[in-house]
């Protein structure tokens, strides 16, 4: 099993983060568009659930 | 969705004098030049007169499209699935914003958007929790011009803003 540090995965996740920013403007859009399609189907189904009457 | 019919759309409205010039402001400006995150709206600035009520009216804006078949939500109207929420660009630095807007093309769709030293100002003049996280955000990420920041903070009176947020912020507890 690997064993990885709390730093490895920080290193990782700022190196991710230094790739999204540095993606062509098309790139960038097309994940703003794939995200608000996510935004958009949890937003549906929390107003689903406070329909149902179920505890938040 | 598709963002670049909406920019088709809003360039048509600008070439038949529906609007003025236009251009990108919020979310959406910030996220193309830091790491994009969602958003359910798109802010477009625009000069806007009031009538002699000094109410804003952007009736025409709207009839025009509803014609073309989009359906207004709340405070916007959605436009190929974005939700477009027009806005008047109220103050100095939202009028400056809009005037030195810079010119992108997204798949070969020409538009503007606020430049980041801009949105950063209007971020810090708005203060809200979010606009000041996105402030520190773009500090982080977006590598912007401190001098033209600076210019900018000074012209619109923001420079004490600029340092108290500084201490707050961006200096170690």
């Amino acid at each position: 099993m690997n064993i990885v540090s709390r730093d490895d995965i920080r290193r990782a996740k700022a190196e991710r983060r230094r790739q999204l920013v540095a993606l062509p403007l098309e790139e960038k859009v097309r994940i703003m568009e794939q995200l608000q399609q996510v935004a958009r189907t949890m937003i549906a189904a929390r107003k689903q659930k406070d329909k149902n009457g179920k505890p938040r | 969705m598709n963002l670049k019919k909406t920019l088709c759309v809003l360039n048509d409205m600008e070439s038949e004098r529906v609007i003025g010039k236009y251009a990108i402001g919020g979310a959406v400006a910030a996220f193309l030049y830091v790491e994009p995150g969602a958003t359910l709206d798109i802010d477009v600035f625009i000069l806007w007169e009031a009538d002699a009520s000094g109410l804003l009216d952007l009736k025409p804006i709207y009839d025009y499209l509803t014609r073309k078949g989009y359906n207004a939500q709340r405070e916007g109207i959605l436009v190929e699935g974005w939700a477009v929420q027009f806005l008047t660009a109220s103050t100095d630095l939202e009028r400056e914003a809009l005037a030195q807007a810079t010119r992108i093309e997204i798949a070969g769709v020409p538009t503007h958007v606020f430049t980041q030293e801009h949105l950063m100002a209007i971020c810090l003049e708005t203060g809200r929790p979010k606009d000041l996280a996105r402030l520190i955000q773009f500090i982080h990420e977006g590598h912007p011009d401190e001098e033209r920041l600076a210019q900018i903070l000074n012209r619109h009176g923001l420079g004490r803003k600029w340092n108290d947020f500084k201490k707050r912020f961006l200096e170690p507890l």
